[in-house]
């Protein structure tokens, strides 16, 4: 939505966000805000409507086959589904701060934030990968046709994987796609872009990640406590 | 004959509706403080340690004192403690509490369309037997973890490669080590015609031909 | 009327186009020229328009999508009618046969899966590439910022993100078509779309398609949404919205809220069909019914994002073109949120066959509430008729003919709801004719009268009106020569989805076929019309229908920032008593009598 260039106009001499104009079909600055803010909450609804069906089908599986559930869990390691519950937990905390010190023209500690959480969520995923997806791929326990774990003893355990993987799957292509804007934000706040008059994007990239961070809230426990 | 209107009033409009039918065209910024957050996140980071803690412990008491604690207890403790820690991500860190209450209503249409797709999926996939049973019984029958193409199931499938490769009693010895002395018994779980039947999570709805297929 | 800031205009009102040069403080010149206008060159000009972010041009590149794409499904479903002009499979049929000198196969069975692919592409891309964005992003996006008085959607990049996406997804469904389409039918039932080998490949295609369309609908939603919220000029407060607005708003909330659940349905069916995730696959244990489940959710909604934007072009085409003010404006725009809300609690009404007693009771009942705010809407659009000045010009009779197709799909949605009813027509022809009456006679149908009201508005050139009426009539009696006899053909038990059935059906058949050809005809004459009035039709007119809505205040075509001065609303959409029409010959759209005190005594 930002109507201006980086180039300074000629005398202005502002730093970036303050020079900022809203796109000219807002009336303000404020009222960009509100509609990016509105905006980036409907697509958040849309966001938990999409794991609504992942929950959906965990809930219904779980209920028709119990057994293979109880299985299923015992096989995941609960300390790295905590560990990586509270690295998620601290990156929302740094996002949150993040806009904090956009909010009071704290560029540096805006900037470590932004850069903390994009290292929690790369700790995230390699938590996921490589200490989870890896050798559980590599022991078999993956879903459908390449299924090949030898000591299953439930017929619907596949399922199980299935919707382990396509659960987790689906939210760490988000934390990916997460990384991703909060680098772009880091790249922004680098060239001066925000400050107390303009940190839109920051607010919005903010909202999706903590997002993220809810919706491992309720996987941990669905996927690695409940028995 | 036509009715007679009254002279048209227009609106009248103040200065300030004049800049703005909906609110104010400029206004605060809510700033949290840095305390507040860290709050917020210390309380997240005691809920999460409670989860685990419960979780922890009903593994302990099944353990050392042979009491297995009903489903739904963990099942509803666990999800009580994330609803918490959700509230706190949303009011807090999300800013819901100092915001506009638009995007409040959103949140909660959400949650409101999440829960009837939830509920009555549930409801349904639940309730199948509950006029005829026999309705029940024809569902049960029918997976038993068949792959498109294959004769047998995906786990029987895993199980008989393993055997050849590594023998009979490699993977008798494995299976120990996996899973104890609480082998189930192979008849159980093979064989399109051996699915166990549902329960429902109450075994309210379950019907009445389905007791004695015990497991 | 509606009027601007400067006190010159004021004086002007009423009096043509204003001259919006002159206030340099709100826009620069060059902006104030039609958005049609060339940059330049060529290829300048494609430059132009496919980087615009300009609503206008988008909602302009949506229509011609949208109509290409009902071209495509609309010669798809002269092809089914071909093929059930005799009972055997024999004109998509095997070799020696009319059609089988063109499509040749070696036996029935074989061309029985050519007709089942050939109906799976009808429904899927009218389902999916035509209805569902039709109104809302053709129309909508172009109508919408204009009818609230704003320079543009709320995010403006978004809505050509979105049009992307939707050539994207496009892209995908037609590439399925081209490596020889798929025949699970438009609904992808598993197991049927997720165990059966045929045509692997294109089904993850299309189901892929699907996924992706999906994003180009939420981001439109999304879009709409925030743009009535934030985006309404001063003046402007809810209810002195149109109802385009309302239906518009309505339509976005819902394909915010249902479209995900399609997202990962489709997600998921890919993963089943590429992996065997086993979820909906009854073999490895899953439930197909369950797919039912998620597919319904999204697609039930969708029947109203179909409709809702309809029913709000038939809200603006009646008080215009019958100079009354709309009867009972709020309980149209409530009952069009009434339908958004309904519309997330009746999704299981469409497998009553296939799901559980006790839910089939709940939904069976949940349904007839859609009734409700749907009789509440047709029985205040009849209101507002009674005692106007009806204008019968092809958008009136498109709305009037919306009126009795509408109620007719509707009313046959009744016997469908009951659960009784219901295992009788299951898949019979009656649910074909239901939802072709409520889908083609009611969004197709309110599309065309849409069209016909804004096209002047749209491209600054009148379209001839006699030939389109003569359109009008050969649509209006093909449509009803097509689908009422399917209802017959539904009652005595020809099942859909079948390419040959028994000879008693013939002559219903055939009547249904002729139907669709004079249907095809009308369409065509409609093209020439609209091809005719873009070449050699006369200019148009700012406001020539006398609309007091803020699309009619600005010029025809409007200008790149739709408006040449901020405008400001000071009455509702509708007042025809009390205002004249902006832009307009006073004398020709007069208001009555001004009131008096005392009416003169004999």
């Amino acid at each position: 939505m930002s109507s201006i260039t980086s180039t300074p106009a000629s005398g202005d001499t502002r730093p970036y966000h303050e020079r900022y104009k809203p796109a000219d079909h807002f009336r303000s600055r404020d009222d960009e805000f509100d509609a990016v803010k509105f905006g980036v909450w409907l697509l958040l609804a849309t966001e938990v409507l999409l794991f609504a069906g992942l929950f959906c089908a965990y809930a219904v599986f779980r209920m028709l086959y119990p057994e293979a559930f109880a299985n299923g869990s015992h096989h995941l390691n609960w300390k790295l589904g905590a560990a990586n519950t509270v690295i998620l937990l601290l990156s929302s905390f740094t996002i949150a701060t993040s806009i904090h010190n956009a909010q009071k023209g704290q560029i540096g500690w805006l900037k470590f934030n932004l850069a903390f959480t994009v290292l929690c969520g790369a700790a995230f995923l390699v938590i996921k990968g490589v200490f989870e997806y890896y050798p559980k791929l590599s022991a078999g326990k993956a879903p459908g046709i390449f299924f090949s774990y030898p000591f299953a003893t439930d017929p619907y355990e596949p399922i199980w994987w299935g919707i382990y993987y396509c659960a987790t799957g689906v939210h760490a292509t988000h934390v990916f796609v997460g990384i991703c804007l909060i680098t772009w934000l880091f790249i922004r706040a680098h060239k001066g872009h925000f400050g107390p008059t303009h940190y839109n994007a920051v607010e919005g990239v903010g909202l999706y990640w903590h997002i993220v961070d809810v919706i491992w809230i309720f996987l941990f426990p669905l996927l690695y406590l409940i028995h | 004959m036509k009715k007679h209107k009254p002279e048209p009033v227009p609106h009248e409009l103040s200065e300030e509706e004049m800049l703005d039918p909906h609110g104010n065209v400029t206004h605060e910024h809510v700033i949290l403080s840095s305390t507040m957050l860290l709050g917020v996140l210390l309380i997240l980071l005691f809920f999460t340690f409670m989860t685990v803690a419960a979780s922890r412990a009903e593994i302990a008491i099944a353990d050392g004192l042979h009491i297995d604690i009903p489903q739904w207890v963990n099942v509803s403790v666990a999800m009580t403690i994330a609803v918490i820690k959700a509230i706190f991500v949303a009011l807090f860190f999300m800013q819901l509490k100092y915001d506009n209450k638009l995007n409040a209503v959103v949140a909660a249409t959400c949650i409101s369309g999440l829960g009837l797709f939830l509920g009555f999926s549930m409801l349904d996939l639940g309730t199948r037997g509950i006029i005829n049973p026999e309705e029940q019984n024809e569902i049960q029958l029918g997976g038993a973890g068949l792959p498109r193409d294959n004769k047998v199931a995906t786990i029987v499938a895993a199980k008989n490669r393993y055997i050849e490769e590594h023998g009979l009693s490699a993977w008798q010895e494995e299976m120990r080590a996996h899973h104890g002395d609480h082998l189930p018994e192979s008849a159980s779980w093979s064989g399109p015609d051996q699915s166990r039947p549902r329960h429902g999570p109450t075994g309210l709805f379950d019907a009445g031909g389905a007791e004695h297929s015990g497991h | 009327m509606t009027t601007t800031n400067d006190p010159d205009m004021i004086a002007n009102e009423g009096h043509g186009a204003s001259p919006g040069a002159s206030n340099g403080a709100l826009h620069d010149a060059h902006h104030d020229v039609s958005y049609l206008t060339p940059k330049g060159g060529f290829w300048a000009t494609v430059w132009d328009w496919a980087t615009t972010i300009d609503h206008e041009k988008i909602g302009v590149m949506y229509l011609c999508a949208i109509l290409f794409m009902f071209f495509l499904g609309g010669m798809l479903a002269l092809l089914i009618r071909l093929e059930l002009w005799v009972p055997n499979t024999v004109i998509i049929g095997v070799e020696g046969d009319f059609l089988g000198r063109f499509i040749k196969h070696d036996s029935l069975a074989e061309a029985g899966n050519t007709f089942n692919r050939v109906m799976t592409l009808h429904g899927a891309i009218m389902v999916f590439l035509f209805i569902i964005p039709s109104i809302p992003a053709a129309l909508g996006n172009f109508f919408l910022p204009l009818m609230i008085g704003a320079k543009d959607v709320a995010f403006p990049r978004l809505n050509l993100l979105s049009w992307y996406i939707y050539v994207f997804g496009a892209i995908f469904a037609v590439s399925a078509i081209l490596l020889g389409g798929v025949d699970t039918g438009w609904t992808f039932y598993t197991p049927y779309s997720s165990a059966v080998a045929a045509d692997h490949a294109n089904i993850v295609l299309m189901v892929l398609g699907v996924f992706i369309l999906g994003f180009s609908s939420i981001f439109t939603g999304l879009n709409f949404v925030v743009t009535v919220h934030k985006l309404r000029c001063p003046g402007m407060g809810w209810f002195d919205m149109p109802l385009f607005v309302w239906a518009i708003y309505a339509t976005a909330i819902i394909q915010v809220l249902a479209t995900p659940v399609i997202g990962i349905t489709t997600l998921l069916l890919v993963f089943e069909r590429l992996f065997g995730i086993g979820i909906f696959d009854p073999n490895l244990g899953g439930d197909p019914v369950l797919f039912q489940h998620f597919f319904w959710f999204y697609s039930h909604p969708v029947v109203y994002i179909m409709i809702l934007p309809a029913m709000g072009i038939i809200s603006e085409v009646i008080p215009i073109h019958s100079r009354k003010r709309i009867f009972g404006y709020r309980a149209i725009a409530f009952s069009s949120l009434a339908i958004a809300a309904i519309a997330f609690l009746v999704w299981g009404h469409h497998l009553f066959a296939a799901e559980g007693p006790l839910v089939a009771v709940l939904f069976s009942a949940l349904t007839f509430l859609v009734a409700i705010p749907t009789a509440v809407k047709v029985f205040n659009w009849i209101s507002t008729l009674y005692k106007g000045s009806i204008r019968l010009d092809t958008a009136m009779l498109y709305t009037l003919a919306f009126l009795w197709t509408f109620s007719v799909g509707g009313l046959t949605g009744l016997p469908l709801a009951t659960l009784a009813t219901n295992l009788q027509l299951h898949d019979t022809y009656f649910v074909v004719a239901h939802f072709h009456y409520t889908m083609f006679g009611g969004t197709v149908i309110a599309l065309l009268s849409g069209l016909h009201h804004w096209w002047g508005k749209m491209f600054g050139r009148e379209y001839a009106e006699r030939p389109a009426q003569i359109g009008f009539w050969l649509v209006f009696i093909g449509f009803n020569l097509t689908f009422l006899t399917q209802f017959i053909l539904g009652i005595h038990g020809m099942p859909r989805r079948y390419a040959s059935y028994v000879p008693e059906f013939q002559q219903l058949h055939q009547i249904s076929t002729i139907g669709s050809v004079i249907l095809a005809s009308g369409f065509l004459l409609h093209l020439l019309v609209f091809v005719h009035s873009l070449v050699a039709g006369p200019k148009a007119k700012p406001n020539k229908w006398g609309g007091l809505t803020l699309e009619w205040e600005t010029s025809s075509p409007p200008i790149e920032h739709n408006f040449h001065h901020e405008p400001l609303v000071k009455h509702g959409p509708y007042d025809f008593d009390d205002f004249v029409p902006p832009q307009c010959d006073p004398d020709e759209f007069a208001r009555p009598d001004p009131p008096q005190e005392h009416p003169p005594t004999p």
